[in-house]
């Protein structure tokens, strides 16, 4: 039993590892005028999403907790494809945070995570892909730590965290963007180009509020019921 | 497209391949043959209008990477004109247009890997190291028609139930609420059906396999060689300064690119990298050619009897049948 929490509590220090040393090796990337940035940001972010997987996978989740993540997955997919004609409104990250409440950081990263991977083949894969997918699952993972730190007691709390989301993953895909396609890099360069996504990224950040008013607080109620009625407490939180 | 008839790994190692080669370099020679190889490929795999719907969507896109890095960028020596102090450089333009043609390229290259590349094949690849990952990405396609087939289903009842009264707004977006709060419960309670299911059928077994049926062959075995190949010739190119392109102050090739004809030896063979795919093609018409010529007899069946024959059709109508 010792080991087994041993190695969890390992996994967990390699993810929060993973989450601080992906924008330090960006930073370091867009510092030092690395070559090839856009390449070299492609396997970070790949390599940003599998200690996550790998954690997943070694706690050999049982069909119970697994599902979860799939419906809530296939939901924010549909929700997604359905708000696809109007860009930057979507309801993934608002799906993402509240299963981030309910069921954990794990399964909110997975997710965010699965939800982007498998939207994008609707949508169209590219090499955001892996950058959308460390972005909604670190949304998703927030949401577990300040649930489990006991942050969101009031409701208004999370609709603030909902806005911040969007800002920040408007904040990751626009520095992936700059750091990966703009060189020489120049500080009026990335100020221009944060510049001209900033609308959009309040648009995704006011939609996630939107959609996280009416759902948060009937979908907290009915999946507590849920988890509490089936018993899909995820061993690992 | 002869290339879909491989095994996955080929496919994904000939498209990591080709990304890697167009992401490692921005020169303007690597990037124009790789957005020209990229829409070739798009243009075979999906056909004309679909090629020419992307690029529509696309070429904006490179419009205005290069005019914007044209606009913030005041590096360049060659000024092509002036408003007020700022003048404007060719050699930001050309840098604006060899970035732009490059994300273009992959982006290309991606879409035409997805629509290469069938979900349940590359699930097969990634089922190895990741099974309970590439389950959960197949479960949520599955689910995906099912959630919308039914919201339907509570859309109507609930018609049915309340009247399908939605003049006002605020009743229509009280109704689409309660709709999707609906479905997120019977969503989650079906699913634990499933969940009791999948493990009263032994899904924790440690013998489940992935359905996909990947073989591999001599001809992906050589393919494959072929594929490293050319691109440990391309990266040994770049490594030795083949792809060196000095965009700023002025734009010139150094010396070094073209000592000993690396540039040329890297271009040559990341133009076989790209073209790759269309000698698949051309190796399968000959075989095709060939098995004809071998056995003409087939050919002279009626088409009828030969349809209903296992053997007989030519190479590419037998790999065709499921």
């Amino acid at each position: 039993m010792t080991t087994d929490k041993r190695s969890i509590n390992r996994g967990r220090i390699v993810e929060v590892a993973t989450l601080i040393a992906l924008p330090v090796f960006m930073f370091l990337c867009a510092y030092y005028e690395i070559e090839q940035t856009a390449l070299v940001t492609l396997l970070a972010a790949i390599f940003a999403n599998i200690p996550f997987f790998i954690n997943f996978e070694k706690s050999r989740p049982k069909p119970r907790h697994i599902l979860p993540i799939v419906i809530m997955s296939a939901l924010a997919t549909v929700g997604r494809i359905l708000f696809a004609p109007i860009p930057h409104v979507k309801p993934v990250s608002s799906i993402v945070i509240v299963t981030g409440i309910v069921f954990g950081r794990q399964s909110g990263y997975l997710t965010g995570a699965l939800t982007a991977l498998a939207s994008n083949m609707f949508m169209g894969q590219g090499p955001w892909t892996p950058w959308q997918m460390f972005a909604w699952g670190l949304i998703g993972f927030l949401a577990g730590v300040m649930e489990s730190v006991g942050l969101f007691r009031h409701r208004w709390v999370v609709y603030v965290y909902g806005f911040a989301s969007g800002l920040l993953f408007g904040l990751i895909m626009d520095s992936w963007h700059i750091i990966s396609f703009i060189s020489p890099l120049t500080w009026t360069g990335a100020i221009a180009a944060y510049g001209a996504g900033f609308f959009f990224n309040l648009a995704h950040a006011i939609a996630t509020v939107v959609f996280l008013v009416p759902i948060l607080k009937p979908w907290t109620k009915k999946l507590t019921r849920i988890k509490l009625k089936f018993d899909l407490d995820h061993s690992v939180e | 497209m002869t290339l879909k008839r491989y095994h996955p790994v080929v496919i994904f190692l000939y498209f990591a391949a080709v990304l890697l080669v167009t992401m490692l370099v921005q020169h303007p020679v690597i990037a124009g043959i790789s957005f020209f190889f990229a829409v070739l490929l798009k243009w075979r795999v999906v056909g004309v209008v679909k090629t020419l719907k992307s690029l529509w969507h696309l070429l904006p896109m490179l419009a205005i990477i290069t005019c914007i890095n044209a606009l913030v960028n005041d590096s360049g020596m060659t000024v092509l004109f002036t408003i007020g102090r700022r003048s404007f450089s060719l050699e930001a333009l050309l840098y604006g247009l060899v970035a732009g043609l490059t994300l273009l390229a992959v982006i290309l290259w991606f879409s035409s890997y997805s629509d290469l590349m069938e979900n349940g094949r590359f699930l097969a690849m990634l089922g190895r190291r990741l099974p309970v990952i590439s389950m959960m990405v197949s479960m949520i396609f599955r689910y995906i028609p099912d959630t919308l087939q039914h919201g339907r289903e509570i859309d109507m009842s609930q018609r049915a139930l309340l009247g399908s009264d939605d003049r006002h707004r605020k009743t229509k977006v009280a109704r689409a609420i309660r709709l999707v709060s609906i479905l997120m419960a019977w969503s989650m309670e079906n699913a634990i059906e499933t969940a009791d299911s999948m493990r009263a059928k032994g899904y924790q077994a440690q013998c489940r396999r992935p359905y996909a049926r990947v073989r591999w062959t001599l001809r992906d075995v050589m393919s494959l060689l072929l594929i490293v190949l050319l691109s440990v010739l391309a990266v040994i190119g770049v490594a030795m300064g083949g792809a060196a392109f000095l965009f700023y102050p002025e734009w010139f090739i150094p010396a070094r690119a073209l000592a000993g004809g690396r540039l040329y030896i890297l271009a040559g063979a990341f133009v076989a990298l790209g073209g790759l795919p269309f000698l698949l093609d051309v190796e399968q018409w000959l075989r095709d050619f060939a098995s004809h010529r071998r056995r003409p007899s087939s050919c002279k069946i009626s088409p009828f009897v030969a349809a209903m024959l296992p053997c007989c059709g030519s190479a590419s109508q037998r790999q065709q049948l499921p």
